[in-house]
């Protein structure tokens, strides 16, 4: 079983930082995916993502 | 001038066909179907009906079925081969083609500059949505057939194993209907049921795995970057004494579980600013 938490309007500069940011430290996510996704691994200049992360529970 | 251009070069993109990727069978499909005519007839089920003998009947109801998985497979393979390449190459070269020629009439018909751009636009226009389709096709066709492959095996096993069984056990009749199913499985309303009906499968096993789902406006202000701060002083590794602090208050506090989500948006800016108060975070 897993719990989701969603995060609007997440601006492209800040994407990679948070997807790191929701992964790490105690009871940190598991998987975090982006909406739209991510194209080569990078946020578009510009764009506003959904961070989804998944954490285990 | 420009009319002859137009149709020749519609021409020119309708008779651009690719090859097709198969080789030629072995025999044309009127000949293969020729050589199990007899058996796959309507008429061979006489004999079937009119025997008493129960080895003799499912001898007699395998080679009929046989024959029209045969006629079955003839018939797929001929369709499948129609799918291919050649033959979306054809249908956009002949829209682009129909399209063309609709509009080198207009042309012909009027000297207005109006009605020539008019006509030259919905060329473009036209054409545009034709290869927007054939690239649709392109990328779907391939898991169309597949699925159409994959549900025809499945139908096929269920055959095979009948016709190792008694008449008693698996009727002529029920083999019928199992032939029917065969056919459904190689069309692409089958297919596209049966992916249809896999992704609904697939959408409810998720659903089951993801207990709760919650989502806030991201929220990333001064606060939060003080908290991230104090939680990786180095700006690269937690800080795993000011981590389990964080941690601790904001399960005392709070019903956020993680610092993560605290920092993005899952706490109000009143939470964060009392988690930084009492943590006397800098």
């Amino acid at each position: 079983m897993a719990r989701q938490v969603r995060f609007r309007n997440v601006p492209a500069a800040d994407v990679l930082e948070r997807i790191e940011n929701l992964k790490e430290g105690q009871g940190g996510a598991t998987f975090v995916e982006t909406l739209p996704p991510l194209i080569d691994g990078q946020p578009e200049d510009g764009a506003t993502y959904t961070l989804i992360a998944t954490y285990a529970t | 001038m420009r009319i002859v251009s137009f149709v020749a070069m519609a021409a020119l993109l309708a008779g651009c066909q690719a090859a097709g990727g198969y080789p030629p069978p072995g025999m044309t499909r009127p000949e293969a179907l020729k050589s199990v005519e007899t058996d796959s007839a309507v008429g061979a089920e006489a004999a079937y009906d009119a025997a008493a003998d129960p080895e003799v009947r499912r001898q007699i109801r395998n080679r009929i079925v046989r024959a029209r998985l045969y006629v079955a497979d003839v018939n797929y393979n001929d369709f499948a081969r129609n799918l291919s390449t050649e033959q979306k190459a054809f249908a956009v070269g002949s829209d682009i083609a129909v399209l063309g020629l609709a509009g080198a009439g207009t042309l012909a018909k009027s000297a207005r500059t109006a009605t020539r751009l008019a006509a030259a636009s919905s060329g473009v226009l036209g054409a545009r949505s034709a290869i927007d389709k054939e690239i649709y096709f392109d990328k779907t066709l391939p898991a169309i057939v597949a699925q159409m492959d994959a549900s025809r095996r499945t139908v096929y096993a269920t055959i095979a194993t009948g016709l190792a069984r008694s008449d008693a056990d698996y009727s002529l009749l029920q083999a019928k209907a199992d032939l029917e199913t065969y056919y459904i499985a190689g069309t692409i309303p089958g297919a596209l049921t049966a992916i249809t009906k896999e992704a609904g499968k697939q959408s409810a096993v998720a659903d089951q795995k993801i207990e709760r789902i919650v989502e806030y406006p991201y929220s990333f202000g001064n606060i939060s970057k003080r908290i991230l701060k104090y939680r990786k002083p180095d700006d690269k590794t937690v800080d795993v004494g000011h981590e389990s602090a964080m941690f601790a208050w904001l399960h005392a506090n709070t019903n956020v579980p993680t610092v993560g989500e605290c920092i993005l948006g899952a706490c109000t800016e009143a939470e964060k600013a009392q988690m930084a108060k009492d943590l006397a975070i800098p």
